[in-house]
């Protein structure tokens, strides 16, 4: 008489489940809905910023490509979030940022927490995040459904260590002759055989 | 010589505003004339009630009142024809002394009895320092001087002081008026059961209630609240009686919304209530607002939703406030300084306030040294032109080595190859404060990351100190 086969603990593979999601019927003409919310003009990249969504960007000069954006609708609302504040407000002033309009969250440990609350306020029309993200999916879920609903641009140059499908749209920067301009990457969920969704910047 | 009318404790230790005042308001019961010497004293003007008892009995009666709101001291009494007589009498009379053998010193009494004013006891002290030189030593003394010849001998003052020790002017009494209270106490338990409140979900709900009335009740006097207190009274089911839970809310901007208050305000009890549950269910609440600040406009616009949106702004800083921290929500207005590191400081507005208005309750964290000015319109109008700035500033410059073109290693290992070396800017000054003198270069890498570095004339050679990145 065999023995049975022990049981062995249930332990998800990011990687095999990626790979089913991926297979999943319209998941591809979800990702390619029509944007929630509108675009926000940006002289760095022609189509504009997708508004209630979140936006990744990478390569040097990130923060230079963001603070564009607010210097162009110097207007707007907006706010910086941090685990511990690194902008340097002079030099944001300089690049045409109005200081008036942007608030800063130092948000140290509780820092997901904050930029959630910060989004759903529905006070803001471009949220900064400027640190690393290191949650779950279905948190990174549930901070794009906010920023959905708040029509808020959520720009993200921070890694991401994590799940990263509720990133919609991946910017990297690029300079030549002194200018700027962003362009818009391969999602890493359609990147060849590669699974790992960490994003370094 | 008329009676006594009017009675004084005096606190020998002082008593904190908030007591003193809570026994002016229960001093009403005695009489409707009462005032407060800030921080020192109470008077009660007893004389008017005399048919209803004697006067030793109502200060009999006061001063076991004062006795209780004392502190390691009890309090001093005096009773005499005006406020300021009951003042010396209780301070330097020891309760005993006749009037006219009190110290000169007791004149503080004559000349500013409802309030200390330093110029005053200044001024006094000089003219007590020229009487004593005289042999003058006591209040008898003072009243002996020939009265026609004190004003062309020691001043006006002298004679006006003389003549409030005569009791020929009266001085007038600033009447206390208990401030109106803003607060709702609600009765938690079940009428059917008597049971108490043993769920947050159900305390929310009485919680909503309880500052929709207290909103209600701000909105009719053009105010919004920017200090709570929350007292949680337990249920005592047969033990001694419980001390209320106390939970105090400081408002970093003021809310005057109902809704928008119990946000913050459960938000806060939860984080309370996390390291140290209730022992029993809740019998009673009690909501207080201890500080308010001018509501916005009293009506609501058809057309403009800028209140609501201060509102939100007030909420969401308030929410972030209670659980970062008062200083981790700000907004930024720069410095006029060269020092890179205080070229800013924190505040707090609500929005469409102007600039330089500060709202109530706002707390303000200053980045800058005391004494900087805000600049108001950017560095460039203000200091000549300056070179390029990083946006992103370390928090302390962090020491750096140079070797040849390799910069580094930082404690966590990274270190840079330079390729291009932009500078040097020289920053030198604040020799009144903290003088300071840096070389300041951008330095390209082949990282693709652009530093921001300074050095020290008095600083080894190579020694460098890493104070941002152009990112």
């Amino acid at each position: 008489m065999t023995q049975p086969a022990p049981l062995r603990p249930f332990r998800p593979n990011p990687q095999e489940t990626l790979r089913h999601l991926r297979q999943l019927p319209g998941l591809k003409q979800a990702l390619a809905a029509p944007l929630p919310a509108g675009r926000l003009q940006c002289s760095l990249f022609a189509p504009g910023l997708p508004l209630g969504v979140l936006t990744h960007l990478s390569g040097p000069r990130r923060t230079e490509a963001m603070l564009t954006v607010l210097a162009e609708h110097r207007g707007l609302r907006a706010a910086w979030v941090e685990e511990r504040i690194t902008a340097y407000p002079p030099a944001l002033e300089r690049r045409g940022v109005d200081l008036r309009q942007l608030l800063f969250v130092e948000a140290r440990r509780d820092f997901f927490w904050a930029l959630t609350q910060v989004v759903r306020s529905q006070l803001f029309k471009v949220v900064l995040v400027a640190s690393s993200l290191r949650e779950e999916g279905v948190s990174l879920r549930q901070l794009q459904l906010a920023s959905e609903q708040a029509g808020c641009a959520v720009l993200l140059t921070g890694d991401i260590e994590g799940p990263a499908w509720a990133v919609r749209l991946w910017l990297a920067t690029e300079s030549g002759g002194g200018g700027l301009s962003l362009r818009q990457r391969r999602d890493p969920l359609d990147s060849a055989g590669d699974d790992a969704v960490r994003v370094v910047a | 010589m008329p009676d006594p009318c009017v009675a004084c404790l005096d606190f020998p230790g002082g008593l904190p505003a908030d007591r003193l005042q809570a026994l002016a308001e229960a001093s009403l019961r005695f009489s409707s004339q009462v005032a407060v010497r800030p921080g020192e004293s109470l008077f009660v003007e007893l004389g008017r009630n005399r048919w209803l008892g004697s006067i030793r009995g109502f200060s009999g009666r006061l001063e076991l009142l004062g006795r209780r709101f004392a502190g390691r001291f009890p309090p001093r009494m005096g009773l005499g024809r005006d406020a300021a007589e009951a003042l010396a009498l209780a301070r330097w009379g020891r309760g005993s002394l006749p009037l006219g053998s009190l110290p000169l010193e007791a004149l503080t009494a004559y000349a500013s009895p409802f309030g200390s004013d330093r110029e005053v006891d200044a001024k006094l002290a000089e003219f007590c320092a020229v009487l004593k030189s005289l042999g003058v030593g006591r209040l008898d003394d003072f009243l002996a001087l020939p009265p026609h010849s004190l004003g062309s001998r020691f001043g006006p003052n002298a004679a006006l002081l003389a003549g409030r020790l005569w009791g020929n002017f009266s001085m007038a009494w600033p009447r206390f008026t208990p401030a109106p209270r803003l607060e709702e106490v609600l009765d938690l338990r079940n009428p059917a059961t008597q049971d108490g409140c043993s769920s947050l979900d159900a305390l929310r709900f009485h919680l909503k209630r309880g500052l929709t009335l207290l909103c209600a009740r701000l909105r009719g006097r053009d105010l919004r609240a920017a200090a709570l207190v929350l007292e949680l009274q337990e249920e005592a089911r047969g033990r001694p009686p419980i001390q209320a839970r106390r939970l105090e809310l400081r408002l970093s901007l003021p809310l005057g919304a109902p809704l928008e208050l119990l946000k913050v305000l459960v938000e806060a009890l939860e984080a309370s209530l996390r390291g140290r549950g209730l022992a029993a269910p809740l019998a009673a609440l009690r909501l207080r607002v201890t500080e308010t600040a001018p509501a916005l406009a009293a009506q609501g616009h058809f057309f403009e939703r800028q209140a609501e949106v201060v509102e939100a702004w007030n909420t969401l800083v308030d929410r972030l406030a209670q659980r970062l921290g008062a200083d981790q929500v700000f907004l930024v207005d720069l410095v006029r300084t060269y020092l890179p590191e205080h070229a800013w400081k924190k505040y707090l507005r609500e929005p469409g306030a102007p600039r330089g208005a500060a709202a109530s309750g706002i707390s303000s964290a200053d980045k800058g040294p005391d004494g900087d000015l805000p600049m108001g319109k950017g560095p460039a109008e203000a200091l000549p032109a300056l070179g390029p700035r990083p946006f992103r500033l370390l928090p302390e410059p962090l020491p750096l080595r140079r070797s040849g073109e390799v910069l580094g290693p930082l404690d966590d290992g990274r270190h840079w190859q330079a390729i291009a070396w932009d500078g040097p800017e020289r920053l030198d000054g604040e020799w009144w404060r903290r003088h300071f003198s840096r070389d300041y270069w951008r330095v390209a890498t082949a990282e693709g990351t652009d530093l921001w570095v300074f050095s020290r004339p008095e600083a080894p050679e190579g020694r460098l100190w890493l104070q941002g990145f152009f990112d």
